[in-house]
């Protein structure tokens, strides 16, 4: 196809831009540095290819206008198709005005070319050509090789040591560190884990018998200790015995010395010893109480003290008396005091009472105050009088006022005497107009005169005045009333003529209520005195009552009661020593009178005892006791050692126990036991070793019986078998995938590759004006070779670099020739390839462009106006940016 | 009256690894090892729960390849637990757990009752001193019994009200094929028993309601991706002239499912995430207390091919979902996510084109064709694998699915080519 119309709507720096009139051959597009060259580029390949799906490489417009546009083709088929693709990659077929978006239109007409062939084959630029040196040897030569083969920058080497990397990763025949061989790895040791832990099945049962063999060798063992042990206790025992067995027969050789045991009555020597210290006692007593010891006096002693004792016998009788005049000392010394200071007292007070007396009334005693009842009735009523009094005071105070005030008010105008005025006045105008002869008028006026003097009273007010003064009159006669009535009751009650004030009579009826407490104070303060004396008098005779019985008594009434009472406790005290000495006597005697018949009977006694053995003497007595008690004794004592051999050997041993020890001698017996001992020390030891070896078999059962890995490990390990398994898939399908690559590899080049060559060769030859006749690749494919005039065999990099460039071009012509073999023609694209070329290149490369665009449309883009120079100017079609 | 029920189970396999588990995990592993004996424990909780009168198990216990004393011993507490409750069990044993691979040690109780070998023998069950079924046994003294065994057992003369037999091997449909004791339908359906409680296959199925019963409980616990769906046994109530009542309960505590997710169309890594996690949901809803374990097949031409097949994008994927899950109580564990998918390359354009790639596309596709040349290819390029031991683990027969071999190897290529990774 030929593109023919480019109509760009907004695409980077364009906007509303148009190229019309491409045409087949050679199109040269001349646009400075940064005029949109590649922009444009990109919009051909977007618009016909698709735009890319990152939106940064979308070429948004910069200025403007829809994102997008639109190219117009020739189709080879003869169709007129616009390609229209917005920048959402959006696109739209028109033909003949009519619109479609048949994906697979589109891909027919692109001769199922795709954007990376396109770029691949149809589109190469500078950067391209550059880049291509940059590479070592070996890459150079592929990337050529896939330039050719039309994979673009993907190489088949790579591809190819890509996927022998996966191989040697995942299995390597001498490599210890792949997959494989680290999954083997594991699965050996997995496997040798699990054949450890399955050992344990057989040795369960083996461990088993071995633990039922060791249990039965123990028991066993136990018994014939605890045998042995028994054996040993028993001689122990019997050498524990041996000393009880002498003892016994010690005893047995003793008794047969003694007397018969004989049957006397038990406690005999004790209680004649007690019968002995009791006589002792008896008699100590009998000593005691008639000599006297160091608690009491004897009997002779008391007697005399009885005799000499003598007292004081009739104050005795006088207890209470003296009780009375002890307890109320204190009282006297106390009443006198208090009778000096009531006396005192009392007569400040009647004093006092004299004086207050006077000033009431001088007639008065202090009957007439005792006597003066009702002093708060009395102060009422005084009250009420002072009311009554203020009351009219008040009234006519009122009343004088009001008085004042209607005077006050009172015109000066006598209006009484105005009056007479007037009538006189009318009078006189009567009189007047009588002299006149006017009768009438003078008649009327006389009238006038007449009415008015005797109508005064009904026309003046009444002159209140006078009544005022006729009240003011009645309170004085009622003032006047009341003092009367006032005096006379002042001196009813104060038996008083004076003249006193309510308020004076107030005031003494106070004084006398004052008067009368006193008066009863000092009443009072009397009888208080009285009663004082009284007592003291009492008191006093009492005491002086004691002086006939008393010598020596002091006089004085204190020190005399101090004396009678000494004198009484003297005369008790003694009175009372007595009585107990009697007693005493009394006690002495009697106690006397007792011991001494105990004494006789205890004689009687003692002698009844020794005569219970038929003995008179009490050492006999004794003597015959003690042997019958020793014989007691070593019976008893035998009989115990033969218990105590019972108790140690068993019930009903110790003739056993006898006999054996008369047959065995103490040594031989120790050294028996000792033989014992240490076998029994031999095979207690065997026991501790069995058990050990039980614990430790029954530990180990334990532990195996404990085990619980075993599935887990075998699950990994199905695991890892399952990972080996996947990995030997996966190892298998990359050496499969690898062995195809080759293969076809080796067939592209050996049939594919011979076209792209010699179609290569052939340009290259031309391109480079003959220097250079023939390419050729190696079949192992790792190089390219190309033949100089000489047919001397050239390795690429043995090439400058412009004739590398040429090769380059070369081949992606050659290609593009094999491709289209088979294929829709599309437009090439070249960016500014020309740029590296001397002048002779230039014009090389543009020739073979010119022949190689003689049927096909080749696009130029280049920023050096020089470069159209190098075509026929008749034939191209220069456009400017 | 005189019905019994008992519970029927058989190929325990206690103790057995889990085969086909791509990735292991410390947690996930402690989990498993422990799936067998949680089954067998739900089993003897039924049987203690609904008050069975006794408990048969049909052979394979244990794997005596194993030689796992935990298995033989754990298994011996459990029928202390079941005598402890006064319920018998009868056990034959089978190719896996032949009568002398048992612990001479183990001390079974009193009525735990193996079957002896050589000959079929009958126990009687008694309760209250009435005799209530006749059970029939026999078990296999080595691995391989070639006999067939069914026709050793026969009614006595005067048989209990429920007879029962206990047979562990391979019923075949008219001829006998497989080496585990094999024998016909026919063998069993005319003896007279009303029950017959075989082993060996794994897969649960009855064969037969009734007159008489037959039934494979298959094993309580999956082990391989070759044993999806419920597992569990049978709860079987047989009456004198009655229908057996068969009950199937489930009791597997990690049930394996291998699940496909259509990709078509999907163009996000989220869509897929959702569809894979409505697969997970649709297990959840059975209402078993099992945890799960899954593996993934993606399928389809879809857009997230590209991603799909980088072992890393699976790896998270993986990871995202199996995040913080064989802690939980009932754990989803996802083995694996196989990309089946197809590369949303147009391969008809490519093929279309003139260039290398599309002669590559074109060897492939000539090579898919010509089987024989490709098995050739592949058997020689398997002998370049130098390393006997692992080939020995892998398997003597070598890879046999050859077109998915060439497939991916394609994918790889292709991939290679238009993506340089």
């Amino acid at each position: 196809m030929i593109i023919k119309d480019i109509h760009i709507d907004g695409f980077g720096i364009f906007k509303g831009k148009t190229i019309n009139n491409l045409r087949k051959g050679i199109n040269i597009i001349e646009g400075e540095n940064e005029a949109g060259k590649s922009t444009l580029l990109k919009f051909i390949r977007y618009t016909l290819f698709g735009y890319p799906r990152l939106k940064e490489q979308r070429m948004m417009p910069l200025n403007g206008g829809n994102h997008g546009g639109r190219i117009r083709i020739f189709h080879s088929s003869g169709r007129d198709i616009t390609f229209e693709r917005n920048g959402s990659d959006q696109l739209t077929l028109y033909e003949h005005d009519q619109a479609s978006q048949d994906k697979t239109m589109w891909f027919q007409l692109l001769g199922n070319a795709n954007d990376k062939i396109y770029e691949n084959i149809y589109a190469f630029s500078l950067d391209e050509l550059v880049g291509t040196q940059s590479l070592s040897d070996s890459g150079m030569e592929d990337r050529i090789f896939s330039i050719g083969s039309g994979m673009g920058n993907i190489s088949v080497g790579s591809v190819g040591s890509s996927i022998q990397e996966n191989i040697d990763r995942i299995y390597n025949p001498r490599g210890k560190q792949q997959v494989i061989p680290i999954i083997m790895n594991k699965i050996a040791d997995l496997k040798k884990r699990t054949d450890e832990i399955q050992k344990n099945l057989p040795a369960y049962n083996e461990l088993n018998e071995a633990i039922i063999n060791l249990e039965r060798d123990h028991a066993n063992l136990e018994t014939e200790i605890s045998e042995a042990r028994r054996e040993k206790d028993r001689l122990a025992n019997y050498l524990k015995c041996y000393d009880n067995f002498i003892a016994i027969r010690n005893t047995e050789s003793e008794l047969s010395g003694m007397p018969e045991l004989k049957d006397y009555p038990p406690g005999g020597p004790d209680k004649l010893e007690r019968l002995e210290v009791q006589i002792t006692a008896l008699k100590q007593r009998i000593r005691e109480i008639e000599d006297g010891d160091d608690d009491s006096p004897g009997i002779p002693d008391i007697e005399s003290e009885l005799n000499a004792l003598s007292f004081n016998e009739k104050i005795l009788a006088e207890e209470a008396d003296v009780d009375y005049l002890d307890r109320n000392l204190q009282l006297l010394i106390q009443a006198v005091k208090d009778r000096d200071e009531t006396q005192k007292l009392l007569n400040i007070c009647n004093i006092q009472i004299e004086d207050d007396l006077k000033s009431i009334n001088s007639k008065w005693n202090g009957q007439n105050i005792t006597a003066f009842d009702e002093v708060l009735i009395h102060q009422d009523r005084i009250r009420a009088f002072r009311k009554e009094f203020d009351d009219i005071s008040n009234r006519r105070i009122e009343i004088s006022a009001s008085r004042r005030a209607v005077e006050d008010g009172r015109s000066r105008i006598n209006p009484g005497n105005l009056l007479i005025l007037f009538a006189v006045l009318a009078l006189l105008v009567s009189l007047a107009l009588f002299w006149q002869k006017l009768f009438l008028p003078g008649a009327l006026s006389a009238l006038a005169a007449i009415l008015i003097f005797f109508s005064r009273k009904w026309i003046l007010a009444p002159n209140p005045l006078p009544e005022y003064d006729n009240k003011l009159k009645e309170l004085d006669n009622q003032e006047q009333a009341l003092r009367a009535e006032y005096r006379k009751y002042i001196n009813a009650t104060f038996d008083l003529d004076d003249d006193l004030s309510t308020e004076t009579a107030l005031e003494l009826l106070t004084r006398i209520n004052s008067l009368k407490k006193e008066i009863s104070d000092s009443r009072g303060l009397n009888s208080k005195l009285e009663e004082k004396k009284s007592f003291i008098a009492e008191y006093t005779s009492r005491a002086i009552a004691f002086r006939e019985i008393l010598i020596d008594a002091p006089e004085e009434t204190e020190a005399l009661v101090r004396h009678i009472s000494v004198e009484y406790k003297n005369a008790k005290t003694a009175s009372e020593r007595k009585e107990a000495l009697e007693k005493l006597i009394y006690e002495k005697r009697k106690i006397l009178a007792r011991t001494k018949s105990a004494l006789d009977e205890a004689s009687t006694q003692i002698e009844a005892l020794l005569a219970s053995i038929g003995e008179k003497d009490p050492d006999e007595f004794r003597a015959k006791y003690r042997t019958n008690d020793r014989v007691i004794s070593l019976r008893d004592e035998r009989k115990e050692k033969l218990a105590t051999i019972e108790v140690i050997a068993g019930k009903g041993e110790s003739q056993k126990v006898i006999d054996y020890l008369e047959n065995n001698s103490k040594e031989d017996i120790t050294n028996r036991l000792s033989a014992m001992e240490s076998e029994i020390a031999g095979k207690s030891e065997s026991l501790k070793v069995l058990h050990t070896q039980l614990g430790g078999k029954r530990n180990e059962l334990k532990h195996i019986e404990s085990e619980s890995e075993l599935t887990e490990i075998l699950t990994e390990l199905e695991t890892e078998k399952q990972k080996l398994g996947l990995a030997y898939r996966e190892w298998i399908e990359n050496k499969v995938a690898l062995k195809i690559l080759t293969d076809v590899r080796e067939r592209f080049e050996r049939e594919k590759q011979p076209e792209v060559i010699r179609n290569s060769g052939r340009i290259f030859s031309k391109i480079t004006d003959g220097r250079f006749s023939r390419i050729s690749a190696t079949m192992d494919k790792k190089e390219i070779l190309v033949f100089d005039e000489h047919n001397t065999a050239k390795k690429v990099e043995q090439l400058s670099r412009g004739t590398r460039e040429q090769l380059l071009i070369s081949l992606r012509l050659g290609f593009i020739e094999e491709y289209e073999a088979h294929s829709e023609a599309l437009p090439v694209v070249v960016d500014e390839i020309f740029v590296n070329f001397d002048h002779e290149r230039t014009i090389r490369a543009a020739e073979i462009f010119s022949e190689f665009a003689s049927d096909r449309q080749v696009i130029i883009f280049t920023c050096h106006p020089s470069t159209a120079d190098y075509f026929d100017r008749k034939n191209i079609n220069l456009v400017r940016l | 009256m005189s019905a019994v029920r008992f519970i029927h189970t058989a190929d325990l396999h206690l103790d057995t690894p889990f085969r086909g588990l791509s990735v292991m995990n410390p947690e996930l592993a402690r989990r498993l090892k422990d799936a067998t004996f949680i089954s067998f424990r739900r089993i003897t909780d039924l049987c203690i729960a609904r008050n069975v009168d006794f408990l048969i198990i049909t052979g394979d216990v244990f794997d005596s390849e194993n030689k796992s004393l935990a298995a033989q011993l754990k298994f011996s507490s459990e029928m202390k637990r079941l005598s402890e409750n006064g319920i018998p069990t009868y056990i034959a044993c089978g190719n896996h757990d032949p009568y002398d691979t048992w612990l001479g040690a183990l001390n079974l109780p009193e009525n735990v009752h193996r079957f002896s070998t050589g000959k079929c023998e009958h126990l009687v069950f008694e309760k209250k001193g009435k005799v209530l079924a006749d059970i029939h046994g026999i078990s296999y003294r080595e691995a391989s019994v070639k006999e067939n065994l069914a026709r050793k057992f026969s009614l006595p003369a005067t048989p209990a009200p429920v007879s029962v037999a206990v047979l562990h091997g391979t019923v075949g449909l008219s001829v006998p094929h497989a080496e585990y004791a094999p024998f016909t339908l026919d063998d069993i359906t005319g003896k007279g028993f009303d029950y017959w409680a075989l082993g060996h296959i794994h897969k649960s199925r009855v064969l037969r309601q009734s007159d008489p019963a037959v039934v494979y409980p298959g094993n309580p616990q999956g082990r391989d991706f070759g044993e999806t769906g419920l597992k569990g046994c049978y709860v079987v109530d047989i009456q004198k002239d009655h229908e057996p009542k068969i009950e199937f309960i489930p009791t597997q505590a990690i049930r394996l499912e291998n699940i496909s997710i259509d990709l078509t169309g999907v163009t996000r890594i989220e869509e897929l995430e959702n569809k894979i996690t409505d697969a997970i949901e649709s297990f959840n809803d059975t209402g078993n207390e099992s945890s799960l374990i899954i593996r993934i097949l993606l399928t389809g031409r879809t857009a997230l091919h590209k991603q799909l097949i980088r072992k890393e994008e699976i790896q998270q994927l993986l990871e995202h979902f199996n995040e913080g899950q064989p802690v939980q109580d009932r754990f989803t564990w996802t083995d694996s996510i196989i990309a089946g998918t197809r590369p949303d390359i147009d391969i008809e354009t490519i093929r279309e084109g003139a260039g290398f790639p599309s002669e590559i596309l074109k060897t492939f596709e000539a090579c898919s064709k010509d089987t024989e040349k490709l098995k050739d290819l592949i058997m020689a390029l398997e002998d370049e694998f130098a390393n006997p031991k692992a080939k020995k683990i892998i398997g003597e027969s070598g890879l046999q699915d050859h077109t998915g071999i060439l497939e991916n190897a394609k994918d790889i290529l292709l991939d290679k080519i238009f993506t340089g990774k």
